[in-house]
């Protein structure tokens, strides 16, 4: 795990962005959703400890409730033909952890796939050059060689992430 | 160009027609008819007195010619207010400014009345 990394994950703006209704019971920073089933499910929760965010017609439903917000035009992605109602929910978290503009992404969960997901990270990795993208995932001696050519992307596992976390914590 | 107050929660933001007849008029057509300048301090003081009923509503004092501007905190309040916008003559026109609190802009949206919903879109 990198020095940067380590101290991005120091510091006291951390934010977590999920997406789905287990993000939203779980009460992270931001939920996004972007269909219409899972929004209804997530808005019709008991108590809502998060921000839900959702594309605009989705968003014009719930228009009148408190916890929720409208995803952002994302100017830098329309020439991408990007379309958060069409794409994964996990790639409009991540549209979104971008356009916050945190220096460091920490993306656990995040689901590689051969057509669409991994293209995708590869090319917010290249859009957003300055930010460094962390992907961590289970411990796995298979390396991953498709994030070689991006000097932002690293790849690291959960048990370093952990003790990067508890190593934060003591300090 | 429509901005939001400074140092408050107001989030969305509509805009009350004035009657027919004072409708589009200019400071200086209004200084010489102060029946309208009634008849536009008559709704706004109705307006005034409709907002008391909610929690949270600003009234933007400067002169519009379109309407009166009001600003909301609460969704469930503007949205009272638009529903029963008939019974209390009034007429909102059917557009609603919404501040997203992810970038501090203001989100433009249209709706409609159909029933005892409202359409947003």
């Amino acid at each position: 795990m990198g020095t940067e990394l380590a101290l991005s994950y120091q510091s006291d703006e951390r934010i977590i962005v999920g997406c789905g209704i287990t993000s939203a019971e779980n009460g992270y920073t931001y939920t996004v959703v972007n269909d219409a089933n899972t929004l209804d499910a997530v808005m019709q929760l008991p108590k809502l400890h998060t921000t839900v965010v959702a594309p605009r017609q989705l968003y014009a439903k719930y228009i009148w409730h408190d916890r929720i917000e409208c995803l952002p035009p994302f100017d830098e992605l329309k020439e991408y033909d990007f379309d958060p109602e069409k794409v994964s929910q996990q790639q409009v978290a991540l549209a979104l952890a971008c356009w916050i503009g945190t220096p460091s992404l920490f993306l656990l969960g995040y689901q590689l796939e051969s057509i669409k997901e991994t293209p995708a990270l590869q090319a917010f990795a290249r859009l957003y050059p300055r930010s460094k993208f962390a992907y961590i995932r289970k411990p796995n001696p298979q390396k991953i060689n498709v994030f070689d050519p991006y000097p932002n992307v690293i790849i690291d596992d959960t048990e370093t992430f952990k003790q990067m976390i508890k190593n934060v914590v003591q300090a | 160009m429509l901005s939001k107050p400074k140092n408050t929660d107001l989030k969305y933001h509509i805009v009350v027609e004035w009657p027919p007849s004072c409708r589009n008029r200019n400071v200086k057509t209004l200084r010489n008819r102060p029946d309208l300048v009634y008849r536009l301090n008559e709704h706004t003081k109705k307006c005034m007195e409709l907002a008391k009923t909610y929690s949270n509503v600003k009234i933007e004092s400067e002169y519009n010619f379109v309407g009166i501007r009001m600003w909301f905190r609460s969704g469930k309040d503007v949205y009272d207010f638009i529903l029963n916008q008939n019974k209390n003559e009034i007429k909102v026109i059917p557009e609603l400014y919404v501040v997203n609190g992810l970038n501090n802009r203001l989100d433009k949206f249209f709706f409609r009345v159909e029933g005892s919903e409202i359409i947003v879109y």
